[in-house]
């Protein structure tokens, strides 16, 4: 079996092991090695990219359901060099203390800002990657001036 | 600065071009091509645009120290942080000749006690003042003016009529002149541009991005990637095992079984062991090797591997509890301090008091699970790997290959978390053991399961603490007996009770001794079958939660206020003597000073507004501890309300002496303290039939970012030395959170983690 998908705006051709996690397949062969292992269970957020613009863990999707569908990971966020509002904001906020867990972090935010500029609560609490350093008073500022600069540059 | 110091600084006077990171010994290397780029010394490189690039020894692991020890060299050298690029240093260990002594160019690179900014902060802050003498020498030779005329500023030497010439113009010249013999005097506080100021992670833009390369990362060229099917039981081993259909995989590419505990694996020249006591640490089992991740984790998913339990088969926490309360009903084992007269004072106690308290073993559970890069050739050995302590790998491979230490080339990349699971190299053991059976470069790594199974874990105990108040209503009593599992108990050489067992489990100098007139500090070894090791202020946050929690105690049955019977116990400011007992060297203060724990304190209560009137299932609590030189305190708002715990306001002190980066500081205060109110919370391992019940982050939750409060952190001006940091937001938000549960509803936390034990209805 083939699998046709595309990552990072590349069409690419999988016809490897298909049940192999995508994470795997990112790290050991797209040698794409900012998407993060740390449990492989989609249990901490190390591993998110995104699947048409959705916050997807890595490690829980096999290479075949790939099918058709375009994968973004961190690598992919800065376009020409110029970088995402919310990495922008994770320097200015200097979250990242190991910053193994912040790619992740990172590409679920942006998922999120991106289907709501403007994040409450319940947003909020569907952030659950997991920051061994507990970064998590940083970040929550770091998401907010990121919140301010969207909805400044989008003239809301 | 001692004699070898002073030599490899002569040695490195060689113009050297290149990467930094892709040399091995930088210090002694030579690019004669590049003569454009200058070394001043094995630190500090100027770039022909002018850059000044300088270079960070330990290893970064989230602490700060890749920022923070570069900051003290440019201070000294007198060059504006903007114009400091950092990279990382390889390990620096080296040989002048065949006979001679092994030195590392870099002096110590360990990260480990929170110590790497306390011993640096002289060492590289010289480091830095002599290359600035240099260049000051250079300019005095090319204007034919006296040394002391001239000065520096923004990384230039300034003639008294205002000429200046930049650094990248006099570096050519300054390399080859020669230093003084003596120590340069250094700037005073008063004049100090970048220590003190907050300063940015030196990684953040490349963090970002995802262009960091941690240990797990890097890859040998040629490698196969190995996981390993260890036994779960303590000191168990493989009976017989089928690998027909693992080897059957596409991918996989062979099988070898590994031998777990060996005392004999690890011995020094003449018979002496390695103190890590590193091949006795180590589990059974059968590595896969195979030529990606995925197809060596399938392959051990289709081993079939009878083990044989070992020893500790029956065995589980729920039993050892109960050893641990039999223990306490007994007479210690051994009583590192006593004073006065605990049985006479008891007897003409108003009132007695006791109470025990159990902590869990622990896991690290570093988000950047284990693992290592190995190539072992016959003469020459590469190691790329998150390590905290790299003397202890190269020892490690060097004992068990033979290889000499300086021919044992090892990369330090960024880790992702170490929280002291990367100061064992027991990871790095198993490495070489895989790597010696198969012809390739291999790249060793652990899954998340095999982390959380085969840790090193925190040491597990219960505290039985008793108090006696006197008819005057003060504490004239004090007695902590611990009953604990040590850490160092497969310690080669180890045997019987002795003074190292306790010292990872019991601190019979933190406060209240000195306090109280009758004290006893006592402690029973338990045994367990358990690997131990250090965890992120490994004795302070085991001793900080009992202490902190039977002060309060002790205030509640005095009917005396929390904050007051502690400030009355700590009296007027004093210097008591501390024995640091964890570390032979003397890095460590050795007193502890109640005034500076008292003032962390009352800014906590104050800043919180301790006394205020509470709303009804809301109550405040506090703790204080001194730790590894510093003083800390942290006061939290808490409600509880229907048993659910909600934590409104956490304030944390800390008094660390001199700070070199106040925004790392404050970094690492809030996330230790996050971490501690994370294990408080909900972390624990526990055993059941003799293997380790927990394997992932689904039963070993640690905190995300809905349930973590902001942490409000205060850093008092201090003018002592500098203590460090990474250790020192931890010991007391445990105590802080359980203090605070008990004043909003009346609910004492005797044993961690909190869990599902609140059942208030309030
Ligand atoms: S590695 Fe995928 S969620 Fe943890
Ligand atoms: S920054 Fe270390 S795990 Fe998040």
């Amino acid at each position: 079996m083939k699998v046709k998908f595309i990552l990072n705006n590349k069409v690419q051709q999988y016809n490897g092991d298909e049940e192999m996690p995508l994470l795997w397949y990112l790290r050991d062969y797209a040698k794409l090695r900012g998407t993060k292992y740390g449990c492989g269970i989609g249990a901490c957020g190390a591993c998110t990219v995104h699947i048409d613009k959705r916050a997807v863990r890595s490690c829980t999707l096999k290479m075949k359901q790939l099918e058709g569908r375009a994968v973004r990971t961190i690598e992919d966020l800065a376009t020409n060099n110029i970088l995402h509002i919310v990495q922008r904001a994770w320097i200015d906020e200097d979250v990242a203390q190991c910053g193994y867990c912040q790619a992740g972090q990172i590409m679920s935010v942006v998922a999120m800002l991106e289907s709501n500029p403007r994040p409450g609560q319940r947003e909020f609490s569907g952030l659950t990657n997991i920051c061994r350093c507990g970064t998590y008073p940083r970040m929550r500022k770091a998401i907010e001036r990121a919140v301010r600069q969207i909805n400044l540059t989008s003239g809301l | 600065m001692d004699g070898s110091r002073r030599n490899f600084l002569k040695l490195s006077t060689t113009g050297l071009g290149g990467m930094l990171i892709s040399l091995n010994y930088p210090g002694l290397a030579a690019d004669a091509n590049d003569v454009m780029t200058t070394r001043i010394n094995p630190f500090i490189r100027i770039e022909p645009d002018g850059q000044i690039v300088i270079g960070a020894r330990a290893c970064e692991m989230g602490q700060g120290v890749k920022t923070a020890l570069p900051m003290l060299i440019a201070e000294e050298l007198d060059v504006p942080w903007s114009m400091v690029r950092v990279e990382q240093l390889d390990y620096g260990l080296t040989r002048a000749d065949v006979n001679g002594e092994l030195t590392n160019v870099y002096g110590n690179q360990n990260t480990d006690a929170s110590a790497t900014v306390r011993r640096s902060w002289n060492e590289l802050r010289q480091i830095g003042a002599r290359a600035r003498y240099l260049l000051v020498k250079a300019a005095s030779v090319k204007w034919h003016i006296e040394l002391d005329k001239l000065n520096t500023r923004q990384a230039m030497v300034v003639h008294p009529d205002g000429n200046t010439l930049s650094y990248s113009e006099l570096s050519k010249v300054a390399t080859n002149l020669s230093l003084p013999e003596y120590d340069i005097p250094l700037k005073k506080s008063e004049e100090f541009s970048i220590i003190g100021k907050s300063t940015q992670t030196a990684d953040a833009s490349e963090i970002v991005v995802g262009a960091t390369v941690y240990g797990i990362d890097a890859e040998i060229p040629g490698s196969l990637v190995a996981v390993v099917a260890r036994c779960p039981f303590f000191d168990g081993s493989v009976s017989t095992y089928d690998a027909s259909h693992t080897l059957k995989l596409s991918g996989v590419h062979s099988v070898v079984e590994i031998s777990g505990a060996d005392k004999n694996d690890i011995s020094l020249p003449g018979g002496k062991k390695h103190n890590d006591g590193i091949g006795s640490n180590l589990a059974a089992g059968i590595a896969v090797l195979a030529d990606d991740t995925w197809a060596a984790l399938k392959g051990r998913q289709k081993l079939k591997v009878d083990w044989l339990p070992g020893p500790w088969r029956n065995d589980s926490t729920e039993a050892l509890m109960k050893r641990a309360g039999r223990a306490l009903d007994e007479a210690a084992q051994i009583s590192p301090r006593v004073e006065g007269n605990i049985s006479q004072a008891s007897k003409q106690a108003g009132k007695l008091i006791g109470s025990r308290y159990f902590m869990p073993f622990l896991a690290h559970c570093a988000m950047e699970p284990l693992h290592a890069s190995l190539e072992i050739g016959s003469d020459h050995a590469l190691l790329i790997a998150s390590i905290q302590v790299p003397d202890n790998a190269s020892n490690v491979i060097h004992m068990m290959t033979g290889i000499p230490r300086e021919k044992i080339e090892i990369r330090l990349p960024r880790l992702g978390g170490g929280f002291g699971r990367r100061i064992s190299a027991d990871y790095i053991a198993e490495a070489v053991k895989i790597a010696r059976q198969v012809d390739r470069p291999i790249k060793l790594i652990w899954t998340r399961e095999d982390d959380i199974q085969n840790d090193l874990y925190r040491p597990a105990g219960m505290h039985g603490l008793s108090a006696a108040i006197d008819k005057h209503n003060n504490l004239s009593c004090w007695s902590h007996q611990v009953a604990a599992t040590y850490r160092l108990f497969r310690e080669p050489g180890l045997q019987g009770i002795g003074v190292n067992e306790w010292v990872s489990c019991h601190d019979p100098d933190a406060f209240p001794a000195g306090c109280v007139e009758n004290f006893e500090a006592s402690f029973t070894a338990l045994e367990f079958g358990l690997r131990r090791g250090w965890w992120r202020g490994p004795l302070p946050t085991f001793v900080a939660f009992p202490i902190q929690s039977f002060i309060d105690e002790v205030a509640h049955a005095a009917g005396k206020d929390p904050l007051q019977f502690r400030l009355e116990l700590l009296g007027k400011a004093r210097q008591m003597p501390y024995r640091d007992m964890n570390f032979e060297d003397n890095r460590n203060p050795t007193v502890i000073d109640t005034g500076r724990l008292a003032v962390v304190l009352r800014k906590v209560t104050t800043e919180i507004k301790y006394g205020r009137k509470l709303k009804a299932g809301h109550g405040i609590g506090m703790a204080m501890h001194f730790v590894y030189g510093a003083y800390v305190a942290h006061a939290m708002e808490v409600s509880v309300i229907e048993s659910q715990l909600k934590i409104h306001r956490c304030v944390c002190a800390v008094d660390l002496g001199q700070v070199l980066n106040p925004s790392g500081v404050e970094a690492q205060i809030s996330g230790a303290t996050i971490d501690g109110i994370s294990t408080a919370l909900g972390l624990e391992i526990t055993v059941e039939e003799g293997r380790v019940k927990q394997s992932n982050f689904t039963d070993y939750p640690v905190l995300r970012l809905s349930d973590a409060p902001d942490v409000e952190v205060h850093i008092m001006k201090s003018t002592y030395a500098a203590a460090g940091a990474g250790e020192m937001g931890i010991p007391t938000a445990a105590p802080a959170l359980t203090n605070a549960i008990f004043a909003a509803c009346g609910q004492r936390i005797y044993r961690l983690p909190i869990a599902n034990q609140l059942t208030s209805k309030s």
